[in-house]
């Protein structure tokens, strides 16, 4: 879709630099699908109406993500869960879920402008998050298929271990993304040296 | 070198790392493994300061946190620091250090008088002659703080880097000493996850100045393989220079770690301090034990030291504090102190203990080097100027009551003394656990725990070390089994000690008349006396906390380390009560100073102190040259000033462009929440006070949200999307607590409803477009709409295409102009205002902030939530009644509304005002009287809330909450303003322009 | 620094949560019929306990659910958490 190309990112404003030293490594994965989906996990209509389009069960479990095909779903709250979808499936995911949902007590609303992602990766990635952020990052405690919604710095971020281990994903809200990179960013001096 | 104190052999100083350093101006030499304050002894310097009130000379006297005496000024400009503690300072090369509390000189002090008017200077002397008169004490503190006071705070920015980090891990361990690296082993070798923090340089503690075995190896050693363990296990982290200085609720524990302090200046890289935020499952606290003075005449002497420090001088800095000393004791600690002197070549004079046997293995070996032990002996007096040059010794009564006999005058240059230890209980009491006495051992120790915590070794008053090892070993086994981990470590093995008991000595008698004797000070940081504790409690100073206040013992950087105890004593002999009935002042963080750099750490400056919030079009506003004004957390463009334009000029331009032709203003700030559910229309009947059941689908509301007192919470616009689904706005400023408040109603008292809520604030970029050529302008860019005032009316809601983007259309307005709302998702806010601007260009669309933005609602009365009310305005204080429901059974706030107060019909209400010259414009917050020449206190009838200069209506116009205002149109009411002046003005109706509302309506 | 245990989320640092009064404060159903003084109970009238109080806590930067926290507020300990509609712990009062 050609209007595609007249978006901006949120972190428009923000130059990414190449690590030094023992600098994780800062991307922002932009333009991704969000949408935000409300239900009862105890109305079975709903989870399966829901179960349907996406492929797979809303995670149940506190803090978990489930991965189906491109889909990722994050639970946000026990009646609350966060869908990423490849961009231009967002459109057609919502507008199945809207469809399948029907008159079942549920919502569905867009999200994909209001927040985006960023990576960190690299061997100081937990430390670089970890320098103002009270969730217990250690690999023990959280792993791989976990997430928490969590204070960052003076902001607040969704923060998932990635799955390959390199390091963590954040979900980021638009309007505090670009304080939270100038924040990520001066938090970066410390692993210059 | 010209080290002349400095001992030939030992220490862990690098005898191979010459340092320079300079101390009030002279030029020194020092050692790398020095202190600043082992390196002055090095040189034979022992006065660093004259004590704050009397300004006496003063010496180090100890080695550690514990140091009231040798506090300094390091370095200038950008990188100095006031009140670093010499003992604790590592020397660098080029250091520059100087003493604090001595003007114009160290040698010549023009304010040491107030030594010898000391007796006109008792506790509280300052409060007594200052307080009064009362208007004078601002003079009074300008000329006393000079006088007395610590450092000197910097008066440039700092220029270093502050570090933070949080932490979680299973066991945290404070103190890093034989008990505490015994417990990190134990937890360590176990996979637990351990933090061990320790203070100094290096791992240790107290036994790098001793010769102890542990594990049948020399101390060192077994220190330098357990650090070497530790360092190997990954799940151990170590934190040397490190203080736990705050120990808080549910093991939260702060940290501060320095990270360059000991490096020259030019090596300095990175953050200087790192702030550890630690959240631990199992504490142990293994923070060791201080050595107390002992209170006598003239016991503040350069010279005097702690029994302790001068053996870690001897043995771990290689440094001889004096040539010719005397112990003076009352327990077995200090007669090792005699043999390190005796071993590096110093002459012991004698060794004056108040005990009156002393038959431990330790004190015989004292006696078998020659050196005289004086049992039942007390130091009575000291002479000497600015360094110790005798002791008079007397015989002391068994009970330590009285002394007798002749004073016998022994030459001396070092005093090293000792009253016995303190177990270091500040961190464990922090936690809540309340300090307990032990009469015994004359200490006060740990109280039972209250948080997942241990104390061991001397911090528990387990001063011997075999006993010590033990404990640490257990404690740590503990710790990690109860975090889940099989831990058995055996303690390490030392031998037993056994020692003669302690006689608790707090106050040495003098055998001078009461009240004639020279001044015994417990408090050598604060000059207070034995005689100030007294004096105290003959005036009716009975509590530990209010003698502390009275007399300022236990004040300032060094928070009464040493000399608390020993007032404690006095005020308890004073009283005829026990010490365990007098108790201990609290102690609270921070146990050592701690500085506003590592509290405030990188949340500095315009971009991290606080969030900005950016909208998508925040690169555009900047690029053309907007002013911004915060509201709330975000930024919004203020104005847009052409060259040469003043705040003024560009707001009256852009009103005016946008009351004739059009303007646009970036409103994506505004709060935005999706409501659904079939009990959605329901559920807005409860938080708005109009009714919304049978708003048609496509169509906007405007309504009013109150607290449950009936005051005005939050205003805005809601939209009905569909049935069961609505889209409402909230102020930018009101829209998270909107959100959580809405959660709070369903969550907890309305469960059964079937509505969700979801903010889509950051999803939605915003623009208005205002102004007769609005419509032109949107339905230029926007497909799928007939814009017709028909097919489109006022308060409609549509959705069209920009391009091949799905948009909403909003016909609201906040100006009184017709206008719209344009959405779109905010990835494509920057595409959707450049595509309006370019739309707008023939039509001169002009950009607003803020500031017209407020303007033109002034001109229309419309009020703005948080400036013309603030939480004790009703609607109808407002004059909006209209938007109150009268056949509504409920909704929040509405019983709120007949309660008497708000029921009353001559509350404070919003009116409009004139000021009587056009041109002036009442500043916002002015106070209104009716008689400005009345007498005082004039009654104050209400305050502006909003006012500007209204171009549109070319005189200025303001808004204010008068007291029964609606009732007195045409009234005159007067503000008087602080520069003299005061603004005569006529009170209104809030509305000054198209009072016919037939600008939007078209 | 609590550690506040979220029914949902587990235990988390206090600056994820935020405090929102005492609990049990049910609203009154017919609020026309109340007296002002009932009504001025309700509004204005909180307990303020020494000891074993019951408050509601909301994870505000987490799971954003409002749930119910039993603390002493003398010690600041937490006896325990629980759901909205759910019954309490019993602490001690200690």
């Amino acid at each position: 879709m050609s209007d595609l190309f007249h978006q901006q990112s949120p972190i428009v404003q923000i130059k990414l630099t190449e690590p030094k030293a023992n600098q994780p490594l800062i991307r922002e994965i932009p333009f991704q699908g969000f949408l935000n989906l409300r239900g009862r996990p105890n109305n079975p209509d709903f989870m399966t109406a829901v179960k349907k389009v996406l492929g797979c069960s809303l995670p149940i479990e506190a803090n978990t993500v489930v991965v189906s095909g491109d889909y990722k779903i994050y639970w946000l709250g026990p009646d609350e869960w966060l869908v990423i979808t490849p961009t231009e499936q967002q459109r057609k995911v919502q507008s199945e879920l809207i469809s399948a949902l029907g008159v079942i007590f549920s919502s569905v609303v867009d999200n994909s402008s209001g927040v985006t992602i960023i990576n960190i990766t690299g061997d100081n990635a937990a430390n670089l998050i970890a320098r103002d952020c009270p969730l217990d990052l250690h690999s023990t405690v959280f792993k791989a298929g976990q997430c928490a919604q969590t204070r960052l710095a003076k902001s607040g971020a969704m923060i998932a271990p990635l799955l390959d281990g390199s390091g963590f994903e954040l979900i980021i809200r638009r309007s505090f993304a670009d304080y939270l990179l100038l924040w990520m960013q001066d938090a970066l001096i410390e692993f210059e040296a | 070198m010209s080290q002349s104190f400095r001992i030939a052999q030992g220490g862990r100083i690098d005898r191979d790392n010459q340092l320079k350093f300079s101390f009030n101006g002279k030029t020194y030499t020092g050692q790398a493994g020095d202190t600043l304050a082992s390196a002055l002894l090095a040189n034979g310097i022992h006065m660093v300061g004259r004590s704050w009130k009397y300004h006496r000379p003063r010496g180090i006297l100890s080695a550690g946190a514990e140091e009231p005496n040798a506090i300094f000024q390091l370095e200038k400009g950008e990188k100095t620091i006031p009140n670093a503690r010499a003992t604790q300072v590592e020397l660098y090369d080029d250091l520059d250090a100087s003493s604090v509390n001595c003007w114009p000189s160290l040698d010549f002090d023009l304010l040491s008088i107030n030594s010898k008017v000391s007796r006109m200077l008792p506790a509280g002397f300052y409060y007594k002659t200052f307080m009064w008169p009362k208007s004078m004490w601002m003079k009074y503190e300008h000329i006393i703080r000079k006088a007395s006071g610590l450092g000197k705070s910097p008066e440039v920015n700092d220029s270093d880097r502050y570090e933070h980090s949080h932490r979680h891990c299973d066991v945290l361990i404070a103190g890093g000493g034989v008990a505490g690296l015994t417990a990190a082993l134990a937890a360590g070798r176990a996979g637990a996850r351990v933090i061990l923090v320790d203070e100094q340089s290096e791992f240790g503690g107290m036994a790098l100045s001793s010769y102890d075995k542990i594990d049948g190896q020399p101390v060192s050693d077994w220190i330098q393989a357990a650090v070497a363990e530790l360092q190997e296990l990954p799940e151990v982290m170590l934190l040397p220079r490190s203080t736990a200085y705050g120990y808080h609720d549910y093991n939260f524990l702060t940290i501060n770690q320095r990270l360059t302090d000991h490096l020259a200046l030019n090596n300095r890289k990175g953050g200087r301090e790192k702030l550890w935020h630690i959240r631990a499952h199992q504490v142990v606290l293994a923070t060791g034990a201080m050595e107390r003075p002992l209170v006598h005449s003239n016991n503040d002497r350069p010279g005097i030291m702690l029994a302790s420090a001068v053996s870690t001088y001897v043995n771990r800095y290689a440094v001889k504090p004096g040539e010719r000393a005397v112990i003076f004791t009352n327990n077995d600690s200090a007669y090792q102190t005699a043999l390190d002197l005796n071993a590096a070549g110093a002459q012991v004079v004698a060794v004056v203990d108040a005990r009156s046997q002393s038959s431990s293995e330790l004190a015989n070996m004292v006696r078998s080097a020659g050196i005289e032990v004086m049992n039942s002996c007390a130091v009575v007096d000291t002479s000497g100027g600015k360094r110790l040059q005798s002791v008079q010794v007397m015989s002391l009564s068994s009970d330590g009551q009285s002394v007798s006999g002749q004073r016998r005058t022994l030459s001396c240059d070092l005093l090293a003394v000792s009253g016995g230890w303190s177990p270091v209980v500040h961190l464990s009491s922090q936690s809540g656990a309340k300090a307990v006495w032990n009469e015994e051992a004359a200490m006060f120790i740990p109280g039972e725990p209250v948080q997942q915590q241990a104390s061991v070794g001397s911090a528990n008053g387990t001063l011997e070390l075999k006993l010590s090892l033990i404990e640490a070993a257990n404690a740590g086994n503990a710790a990690a089994k109860a975090c889940g981990f099989d831990s058995n470590m055996k303690a390490p093995q030392s031998d037993a000690v056994i020692s003669d008991p302690i006689m608790p000595l707090w106050l040495v008698p003098s055998d001078k008349e009461k009240g004639r004797e020279p001044k015994a000070f417990i408090d050598l940081q604060n000059d207070v006396g034995s005689a100030d504790i007294e004096l105290a409690a003959r005036e009716g100073f009975h509590s530990v906390e209010h003698v502390k206040r009275y007399t300022a013992m236990g004040f300032g950087t060094d928070q009464g380390k040493t000399g608390n105890i020993n007032g404690m004593g006095i005020l308890a002999k004073t009283l005829n009560q026990t010490i365990a009935e007098t108790g201990t002042t609290t102690y609270r963080p921070n146990y050592t100073p701690v500085t506003f750099g590592s509290m405030a750490g990188q949340n500095l400056g315009s971009r991290l102190f606080d969030p900005a919030r950016k909208t998508a079009m925040h690169g555009w506003h900047e690029e053309n040259g907007a002013e911004f004004e915060d509201v709330g957390q975000w930024k919004r463009p203020w104005y847009y000033p052409k060259a040469g334009e003043t705040i003024h000029d560009a707001v009256n331009r852009e009103c005016l462009a946008t009351r004739n032709s059009v303007g646009i203003l970036d409103a994506s700030t505004l709060g935005k929440i999706e409501i659904k559910g079939k009990d959605s229309a329901q559920f807005l009947e409860m938080m708005y006070t109009n009714n919304w059941m049978k708003l048609p689908v496509g169509m906007a509301r405007y309504g009013f949200m109150l607290g449950e007192d009936g005051m005005v919470m939050d205003d805005g616009v809601t939209i009905r999307l569909a049935e069961d689904h609505f889209y409402m706005h909230t102020t930018s400023g009101g829209a998270a607590g909107v959100l959580s408040s809405m959660e709070r109603w369903l969550q907890t008292e309305w469960p059964e409803m079937e509505v969700f809520l979801t903010s889509v604030t950051d999803h939605w970029a915003t623009a208005a477009v205002v102004g007769p050529n609005s419509r032109k302008v949107v339905s230029a860019i926007c497909e799928g709409i007939d814009f017709s005032a028909e097919a489109f009316p006022f308060m409609a809601s549509r959705v069209g295409k920009i391009g091949e983007l799905e948009c909403r259309i909003n016909r609201i307005s906040f100006s009184g102009e017709l206008a719209y709302e344009v959405n779109l998702p905010a990835n494509y806010g920057r595409f959707m205002w450049e595509k309006l601007m370019e739309a707008g260009a023939k039509y001169d669309i002009t950009p607003y902030g803020t500031e017209t933005m407020h303007v033109l609602r002034a001109e229309k009365g419309y009020v703005i939530v948080g400036q013309d009310t603030d939480g004790s305005i009703t609607v109808d204080d407002l004059g909006m009644s209209w938007a109150v429901s009268k056949t509504k059974v409920d909704f929040l706030g509405k019983r709120s509304l007949t309660r008497p107060d708000t029921a009353r019909t001559d509350r404070k209400q919003l009116v409009g005002l004139l000021t009587e010259e056009p041109d002036s414009v009442l500043p916002e917050g002015a106070q209104l009287v009716n008689d400005p020449g009345a007498a005082t206190p004039v009654p104050m009838v209400g305050h502006v809330s909003s006012s500007y200069y209204s171009a549109c209506c070319g005189h200025s116009i303001a808004m204010a909450l008068v007291k029964d205002g609606r009732r007195r149109m045409g009234e005159t009411v007067y503000a008087p303003l602080a520069d003299g002046r005061v603004l005569k003005a006529t009170i209104t109706q809030p509305l000054f322009y198209d009072k016919e509302g037939a600008k939007s309506n078209v | 620094m609590l550690l506040i245990e979220c029914p949902w989320c587990g235990e988390r640092d206090e600056s994820e949560f935020s405090y929102a009064g005492e609990a049990h404060i049910a609203r009154p159903l017919e609020t026309e019929k109340l007296s002002d003084e009932e009504w001025a109970n309700y509004l204005f009238l909180r307990k303020n306990i020494k000891g074993l109080h019951r408050e509601q806590w909301n994870h505000a930067a987490g799971c954003r659910r409002y749930f119910n926290v039993e603390r002493n507020t003398v010690s600041y300990k937490i006896s325990g958490s629980y759901k909205i509609g759910e019954q309490g712990p019993v602490g001690d009062d200690t």
